[in-house]
């Protein structure tokens, strides 16, 4: 299939992806405000620190950085990540159907999805967050 | 007024009015953000990192994943009508989302006061860029580059107010690479989104019709983006408590701004926005330099 083909399906991907991810955000946060899901770090607690700096403020609420939110997935804050991730993710996923589509017709944009793929998996996995401050 | 002072003047106002704050100011910023062709996430960071007591790593986190959804919202009518071209998007985009990763590590890594001080004067050459920046609805591309040609990057679209097929090519494409990185960078570093740099550089530099620059610009926009929403989810900089009330408030304003779109007076809302842009750098500069805290 060539590239402008396989558009179509990349749209259609995307258009899927982000109605779930903005409804998931959507019932999480409802989750979380109205305290159906209890939070992990409490409102008056969040507001006391949303003005420190990243270090301080993991470091004041024990808020997880990394893949570790997916252990507290179950409180109201972190709930809301699952829609975050999903948006997040979109791309990632559109990008391999996009690969599996054009693989044979189009080599150069195959190649190119491909390593816009690794880029994106190295990004998503947390490995190089610890290139930066070292926060994860 | 000393820092702590701000702190304690914040602190002392009910925390629920800052998310309901939020929402409304994003819902405008939506509006405002559809009228005047710029993306939310370029107006939200310096207005809300300036005027809101969230600290700019939350701000900054809020504008990627915002500038984000706005473009994931918009990306599949474009593409699927043929005006946006993942053709066109994609070599540069794989250059702007590395450029974004390492963006968005520095970012994370400088003082707060060094990255507020460099926010404002990037946004307030960012005012000067839109206030002084032409378009060119037909730019004219005689032949396109060696690399351009390799990669086919070239198209056709209806375009229904001329009733027309319109047939496009590029050129200059090592210069836009190099250009994309440098707005990886910023994007990822201030997490501004990117749609006021990408359409100039589509449009006035790789010589693609104004229309799909801009509807091109998106699809660039959301993978640049992934990449460092990526880099802040994982340091912990996205609050869902800052995050949804700005994402729900920006797509809902961007719905009304899109009707209003016919009525609205173009020129005046982009002077607005210049202003706007023009006030909160002055604003972040301020606060960076701790002049006015």
């Amino acid at each position: 299939m060539d590239l402008e083909t396989a558009q179509k399906s990349f749209a259609r991907w995307i258009e899927a992806g982000t109605r779930a991810g903005l409804a998931l955000l959507a019932a999480g946060f409802a989750a979380y405000v109205s305290g159906l899901l209890p939070p992990h770090v409490p409102l008056a607690e969040l507001a006391g620190s949303w003005h420190l700096p990243l270090a301080q403020f993991t470091a004041a609420t024990g808020a997880p950085t990394g893949w570790q939110w997916l252990q507290l997935a179950g409180r109201g804050d972190y709930f809301n990540f699952v829609g975050i991730v999903l948006l997040a993710s979109i791309i990632i996923a559109a990008y391999l159907r996009v690969l599996s589509l054009v693989a044979r017709k189009d080599r150069a944009f195959a190649v190119i999805a491909a390593f816009e793929i690794i880029v994106l998996l190295a990004a998503a996995s947390g490995l190089l967050n610890s290139f930066g401050g070292g926060i994860s | 007024m000393p820092a702590a002072d701000t702190v304690g003047t914040a602190a002392a106002i009910a925390w629920w009015i800052w998310p309901i704050a939020l929402f409304f100011t994003s819902f405008a910023l939506g509006i405002v953000a559809v009228l005047s062709g710029v993306g939310g996430g370029v107006l939200f960071v310096p207005i809300v990192g300036s005027f809101f007591p969230f600290h700019l790593d939350f701000v900054r986190g809020t504008g990627l994943l915002l500038a984000l959804s706005g473009a994931l919202s918009a990306a599949p009518s474009l593409l699927a009508s043929g005006l946006s071209s993942l053709r066109l998007a994609m070599p540069f985009a794989l250059v702007g989302s590395i450029a974004s990763i390492a963006g968005a590590l520095l970012g994370l890594a400088l003082p707060a006061a060094l990255m507020q001080t460099a926010l404002g004067i990037t946004i307030i050459a960012i005012a000067a860029l839109i206030w002084r920046s032409k378009r060119s609805e037909y730019p004219v591309v005689a032949a396109p580059d060696r690399l351009a040609a390799a990669l086919r990057l070239s198209g056709v679209y209806h375009d229904p107010v001329d009733s027309r097929e319109v047939r496009w090519q590029t050129h200059r494409t090592p210069a836009g690479l190099v250009l994309f990185a440098g707005i990886g960078l910023l994007a990822g570093m201030f997490g501004l989104g990117a749609g006021w740099a990408n359409v100039p550089v589509l449009n006035l530099v790789l010589g693609a019709p104004l229309k799909v620059s801009v509807a091109t610009s998106g699809v660039v926009l959301s993978v640049v983006d992934t990449s460092a929403a990526w880099i802040y989810l994982h340091s912990g900089a996205v609050l869902p408590m800052i995050a949804v009330p700005s994402i729900v408030g920006v797509m809902l304003g961007a719905k009304i701004g899109a009707r209003l779109l016919r009525v609205a007076p173009a020129a005046t809302v982009r002077k607005l926005v210049i202003a706007m842009l023009a006030i909160a750098g002055a604003r972040s500069l301020l606060k960076g330099t701790g002049i006015w805290i």
